[in-house]
């Protein structure tokens, strides 16, 4: 794990941070459903738009936001040359038997842009929320389907615990990885076979630890009396401010014009 | 020529990221070869991170650090140095993998490409050499045994594979006093027989002390004190060791040369305390 990366949450307190977890998901939610649904130039432009403000005001480096960007570049690529040549439509140059038409370019971009919302768009929200507070706020955002006897309350709690422990095992595998090195791992060794066969030494003691560490988490809970439950309180109560309720004002806006759109 | 030379080194974690964090800073040292070095400080002063360099698994972010005359710059070198330098991690029980312990042991071993017989040879004789019977503990899991003991077979993991430079990264701690012991004779004699450099991290410096030859003392990133425990410990301790607190014999010295009590001889160790005492005892009682 080498330099930062976008989508790791960052301890900030910019304008975005600052908002409701609340708010942020179900925003997100409305970016990607409207980028899911909808195939217009204006929606996909607009989204854009809220991301690229988005990303400026939780002041984001762009070269960061790029950089993860380009990770995907075979991904894009493909999806645009599949795309340029499978759709039918005018023909705007023809190699072969095989066609590229403006349709298909056309469409291939916008495919193009519509994966780069959606991966800004996950990336923008973890990196701008904690694992608490994301939480939290999915507890809050899912409560309703408690009345489907869904048990929103242990499942919030399971997925904080999972969050909250990716990177103590980042961070221990990280430290078995120089130990097994010191031993001797073949871990950079050319052979693929023999590198995964390092990487074995490194893999079964991180489970077996991570194992005790769920254990010794369950024994602590229990021994503080944890029950799960909608009666459980929280330390931080989630409150909606002003800016709040602007963001989601304005992206319901945003969501009846992609609907008018449409 | 020093077996380990370190010059300006400065490391920073996460460099880059609004965690960057200066581990060290500009540490300059060397080492010869025999010597035993005790590494002392307080949490998050940056042993681990200085001693992790020695056998090129973190590479400095500034200056330069050279073992065995080259420079770890160089990444090949730095993937083969394990050969060379042994390496006991903090709390190094949790490293353990294999099956049984005597697999576990010979991991590094065939690593190191040793043939059957030596590797036959070797296993159960480092199982001995921290205290573990090898006919007893062998065949068993590493999962079984207490904690002090898998800290003692990850000790013979790197024992076997009779590295030149030996470094160990707090190994006594949470040993009970026998444990202890043990492992600081097998490291000395270690040092004393084959002439192996060791390095050694440690929080208390009342083992250190008879032990070492030079002390090495970091205080946030930076070398605070470096020499024998006579000169580090000779001209003010309390402000050379700040944060690390003394050993009780020590503090007493301290306090007594604070009231104006002169000692002929410096005092290190507990039994240089010892005949101190009695001689300044026996000398206002006359
Ligand atoms: N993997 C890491 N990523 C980021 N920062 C780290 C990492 N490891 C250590 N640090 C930081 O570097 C500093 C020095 O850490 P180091 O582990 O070298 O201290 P130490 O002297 O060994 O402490 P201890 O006595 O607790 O073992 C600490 O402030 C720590 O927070
Ligand atoms: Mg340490």
């Amino acid at each position: 794990m080498k330099g930062p990366k976008f989508g790791q949450y960052i301890i900030g307190d910019t304008a975005v941070n600052r908002l409701d977890p609340r708010t942020k998901i179900i925003a997100c939610f409305i970016i990607i459903f409207s980028t899911l649904i909808i195939y217009k130039w204006p929606v996909i432009l607009v989204n854009i738009l809220i991301i690229a403000a988005a990303i400026h005001l939780a002041g984001i480096q762009p070269k960061l936001v790029l950089k993860s960007i380009w990770r995907l570049w075979l991904l894009l690529l493909l999806t645009l040359i599949f795309q340029s040549l499978l759709t039918e439509g005018k023909v705007i140059l023809s190699l072969g038997s095989l066609t590229v038409t403006q349709e298909g370019v056309t469409l291939g971009i916008s495919t193009i842009l519509r994966l780069v919302i959606l991966l800004l768009t996950s990336c923008l929200l973890t990196s701008t929320t904690s694992t608490i507070q994301l939480a939290a706020g999915m507890e809050a955002v899912f409560a309703p389907l408690r009345f489907l006897k869904i048990p929103v309350n242990q499942f919030s709690m399971v997925i904080s615990i999972a969050l909250r422990f990716i990177p103590d095992i980042i961070q221990e595998a990280e430290t078995l990885t120089k130990a097994q090195k010191s031993r001797g791992a073949p871990l950079n060794s050319p052979k693929v076979l023999e590198r995964i066969k390092g990487y074995f030494a490194v893999l079964i003691p991180l489970l077996a630890n991570s194992l005790q560490r769920a254990e010794d988490l369950a024994m602590a809970m229990e021994s503080r009396c944890y029950t799960g439950g909608a009666s459980r309180s929280r330390l931080s109560v989630l409150c909606f401010k002003r800016n709040d309720y602007l963001v989601l004002v304005l992206l319901c806006i945003m969501l009846l014009f992609a609907l008018v759109v449409r | 020529m020093p077996i380990i030379d370190v010059e300006g080194l400065t490391y920073i974690y996460a460099k880059g990221t609004p965690y960057a964090r200066k581990a060290l800073n500009q540490v300059s040292l060397s080492i010869d070869q025999g010597e035993f070095i005790g590494v002392v400080g307080a949490n998050g002063s940056g042993k681990s991170t200085l001693v992790q360099h020695f056998n090129g698994l973190l590479q400095p972010t500034k200056g330069r650090v050279t073992v065995c005359g080259r420079d770890t710059s160089s990444k090949e070198y730095r993937n083969s140095l394990w050969r060379k330098v042994g390496m006991v991690f903090q709390f190094p029980e949790q490293q353990l993998f294999a099956e049984t312990v005597a697999q576990d042991v010979a991991y590094g071993l065939k690593n190191l490409g040793l043939s059957q017989d030596e590797i036959n040879r070797r296993v159960p004789f480092a199982l001995e050499q921290v205290g573990l019977d090898p006919t007893e503990v062998a065949d068993l899991s590493p999962l079984v045994l207490s904690g002090g003991m898998r800290r003692r077979v990850a000790l013979a993991t790197v024992l076997a594979m009779q590295p030149e430079i030996l470094v160990l990264d707090e190994p006594t701690a949470g040993l009970d006093a026998v444990g202890r012991e043990v492992i600081l004779q097998i490291i000395k004699d270690l040092q004393q027989e084959r002439n192996t450099t060791v390095i050694m991290v440690s929080h208390s410096l009342r083992e250190l002390i008879p032990l070492v030859d030079r002390l090495v003392v970091l205080n946030r990133g930076k070398v605070a004190a470096c020499g024998t425990p006579g000169e580090v410990l000779g001209c003010n301790p309390l402000q050379n060791l700040k944060g690390i607190g003394l050993p009780d014999y020590l503090r007493l010295i301290c306090e007594l040369k604070e009231r104006g009590v002169q000692f002929e001889n410096p005092v290190t160790t507990f039994q240089d305390a010892e005949q101190a005492l009695e001689k300044l005892i026996k000398e206002s009682v006359r």
